[in-house]
């Protein structure tokens, strides 16, 4: 009897022990505080922007809640996502999308043709956003059998960009080979006779440094298979409907990554390569001079600035096989998802982005080592600090991230401030004859993965090209009519 | 014969005992047992995750077995299972063997085997990644002590294949923990009894102490099995795309491309159960074998 009442007491002090402290957590725990203001409309805004590319956004969207938010009764809440493209996705085939979502350009044919993204021509025809405004390949980058449905943001073009220092550490050489260590390579043939001469090797004759490495900085990025661009090909054309890697462009290409390895040693080459740190740290191969040439996109004088402001560098289209000026384009976009609850409110947000008066945004923060309430002007004296000048909101967001513009028309005080020295080179690539895009594909993201299991092979392995490409014909030929009929079980075509 | 209705106070045990698992019994089946269902369904279906699924009958099943990928991921997850559980176990059973000894500091020997297993699978591939690199990493800079130019590891497609097993045996810690458990539970007497019939140190692994772990090992066995036919996030970090040749490019890395990165909903369900049922059979067959050589006291 007396055990019983003791257990039974024990049993009751357990419980409140659990008990006491849950109630008190309910009634005097922490509370959810929402900055969002309650007579507001909230437009929930999914970007995938981290670091000083995410605070510059923050604050641009700051800037339009303060302004034209407050007037029209918008609030915008930008909210940092990782694995935006699936998780957005996910979100609109769950019927819970955010309003806005900003995705890469390569998402948008495949958002497009599974309906998860709204078409906005109709919108962007009453806002008076029109095809003239945009440079022809970033607006034919959003569209979808000719339909709009995605507006660019920061666009950017592939450019190289070449340590100066380290080319003048191997001046004499260069010169005695015909080359110019003050100029960029041109062709692809030059770019090969910088690499035989501008390496290095350790003790045991293993490299430390390379002139460049088709591989940097990573074997595969969203711009790694743009091979056949510089040489003269077409990655995808629509009339043919399908890929041909089996022709010259394509063959040339790989023969000629698959030459570079076998030229220094595939051993060697990819022990260095392997050896090498990932691009957004410190240690990336060309702030630390391990690479005198990289495949880069304007942002990268941002990455320069933020990791090796000392670095003397210049900037050049990438090389070609016949020296003609050829680029291949990406860009970030927003897109409206399906089933967004505040579409009109999102849209709201866009048409400010491209329509409204300059501004001047205030930063709270630092960025990437340039202070982003000045700006530095070159001029044939050196360089001069004057205050941000009052940009396009479109292009205040280009401009901090150093990339280019989407517009036909950028304003003059755009290219004249603007904080990537070689911003003209960028913006006149995207301008040329030659842009390319990433094939506007349904089904990319699985020809995109077996374009990079082929190149991995060639630039790995000792099977041949050419061998390598015929088995990737195969395959891809098989994907794309399994995709054909995929989109014709939809009553659509492909692509 | 006619049954007895169960007593009251039995049916009141039961309910009270249902209720008290329903939270259970309700996440199981809203988000397992439909989710399996569903997922059969899809197999049968085109579904891209935001239009709606068309019928479209065995064609994913007719797909999967004329895809070469298919065969190529499962050879490459059967080469490492046949590899890992092997080596692994063999292992496992070893260091319990060591560390049951007693030898100084056996609490913090053991320690030190089991904390890698809590590492998340992820910071472990990151973290492997390092240590195979060619010029910097541990492994080649101890091989470069003894005179050995160790390989490109990630980069080599003959590498590819062994780095997955080593990284495997990283986190063997908690089967080890198991096979020691077991060591615990064989009696003494059965060591003397063997010593006094002249049985050596060999002898007495063989003929006691394996059989005496064997249920420890069946276990092991069994969820080493599962695991190994699931590999999926270490290898995904450290060989993005399957690696050189696509050597590490295994089944669930597959169905996880199709499912997430191509949108391909219907095709990986297909998947998914062709990877459940290759499971099942060979978990059946390790359940068939044990009949042989597992030896369970008192039975």
């Amino acid at each position: 009897m007396f055990h019983t009442s003791i257990g039974r007491v024990l049993r009751v002090l357990a419980v409140s022990a659990l008990a006491i402290p849950a109630v008190g957590l309910v009634l005097f725990g922490p509370r959810a505080v929402s900055s969002v203001p309650a007579d507001r409309t909230v437009v929930v805004y999914w970007e995938k922007w981290t670091d000083f590319e995410g605070r510059a956004m923050r604050d641009l969207v700051a800037h339009y809640n303060e302004t034209e938010g407050r007037r029209a009764s918008i609030y915008v809440d930008y909210v940092t996502t990782t694995g935006i493209d699936l998780k957005t996705l996910i979100a609109t085939s769950g019927g819970d999308p955010p309003d806005l979502a900003g995705l890469w350009q390569r998402n948008v044919v495949s958002f497009a043709a599974s309906d998860a993204s709204e078409a906005l021509d109709d919108r962007a025809a009453r806002s008076g956003i029109t095809r003239d405004m945009l440079i022809p390949i970033f607006d034919h980058a959003c569209r979808y059998h000719g339909r709009l449905y995605a507006v660019p943001v920061t666009p950017a073009t592939i450019a190289l960009y070449y340590n100066r220092d380290i080319l003048a550490e191997f001046a004499e050489p260069l010169r005695n080979a015909g080359l110019d260590p003050e100029a960029a390579p041109r062709t692809l043939a030059e770019l090969d006779a910088f690499a035989d001469i501008v390496h290095r090797r350790d003790r045991d004759g293993k490299l430390e440094m390379m002139a460049y490495l088709p591989a940097s900085p990573d074997t595969i990025g969203w711009f790694w298979n743009s091979w056949p661009i510089w040489f003269g090909g077409r990655l995808f054309d629509p009339a043919e409907g399908r890929f041909r890697v089996d022709t010259p462009p394509f063959l040339d290409a790989y023969a000629w990554v698959q030459a570079y390895t076998a030229r220094f040693g595939r051993k060697d080459v990819l022990n260095f390569e392997g050896s090498l740190s990932n691009y957004s740290s410190p240690r990336n191969p060309f702030m630390t001079g391990e690479l005198a040439m990289m495949r880069q996109g304007p942002w990268f004088a941002n990455t320069i600035r933020q990791f090796a402001p000392d670095i003397r560098y210049g900037v050049a289209p990438f090389p070609t096989v016949d020296g003609r000026e050829r680029a291949f384009c990406e860009q970030d976009v927003l897109v409206i998802p399906r089933g967004a609850r505040h579409a009109d409110e999102a849209w709201a947000f866009i048409e400010w982005l491209y329509t409204a008066e300059p501004v001047r945004v205030q930063s709270r923060y630092g960025g990437a080592g340039l202070g982003y309430d000045h700006c530095e002007i070159r001029t044939a004296t050196g360089v001069e600090r004057h205050p941000m000048p009052p940009l396009r909101p479109i292009e205040w967001i280009c401009w901090m991230h150093c990339k280019n513009t989407p517009l036909r028309e950028p304003s003059p005080a755009f290219l004249e401030t603007h904080p990537n020295p070689a911003i003209e080179v960028h913006d006149r690539l995207a301008r040329g004859p030659e842009a390319q895009i990433v094939p506007p594909l349904p089904n990319w993201t699985e020809l995109n993965a077996e374009f990079g299991a082929a190149y991995r092979d060639i630039w790995m392995t000792d099977v041949p090209a050419r061998k390598r490409l015929e088995a990737l014909q195969v395959r891809l030929d098989v994907l794309t009519q399994q995709a054909k009929r995929r989109q014709a079980r939809y009553g659509q075509e492909y692509p | 014969m006619k049954r007895t209705a169960a007593h009251p106070a039995a049916r009141d045990s039961i309910a009270c005992g249902l209720a008290w698992i329903s939270p259970w019994l309700i996440g199981f089946a809203v988000f397992v047992a439909v989710p399996i269902v569903l997922s059969g369904a899809l197999s049968f279906c085109e579904f891209d995750g935001i239009r709606r699924p068309v019928f479209i009958g065995l064609e994913h099943w007719r797909g999967l077995f004329a895809d070469p990928l298919v065969w190529k991921v499962l050879r490459n997850t059967a080469v490492y299972a046949a590899l890992a559980l092997p080596i692994g176990t063999g292992l496992g059973v070893a260091l319990a063997l060591l560390l049951n000894q007693p030898i100084p500091g056996q609490t913090l020997w053991r320690s030190i085997v089991f904390a890698p297993s809590l590492l998340p699978l992820v910071a472990v591939g990151i973290i492997w990644t390092w240590m195979f690199n060619a010029r910097f990493g541990l492994i080649n800079s101890a091989l470069g002590l003894v005179g050995i130019s160790g390989p490109t590891w990630l980069n080599d497609a003959s590498w590819a294949m062994p780095s997955v097993v080593i990284l495997g045996l990283w986190s063997i810690g908690h089967t080890v923990v198991v096979y020691l458990a077991g060591l615990q539970d064989v009696p003494r007497e059965l060591y003397e009894a063997s010593h006094l019939d002249g049985a050596g140190p060999w002898s007495r692994l063989w003929h006691v102490t394996l059989p005496m772990i064997s249920p420890a090992m069946f276990f092991n066995i069994v969820i080493g099995l599962i695991f190994v036919w699931q590999i999926f996030a270490a290898p995904y970090v450290m060989f993005p795309g399957g690696g050189p040749e696509r050597n590490a490019y295994f089944y669930t890395m597959y169905v996880y491309d199709q499912a997430f990165a191509y949108r391909r909903f219907g095709y990986a369900c297909a998947l998914s159960w062709v990877q459940l049922a290759i499971i099942l059979a060979l978990t059946a067959v390790a359940f068939r074998s044990s009949r042989h050589w597992v030896h369970y006291r008192g039975a």
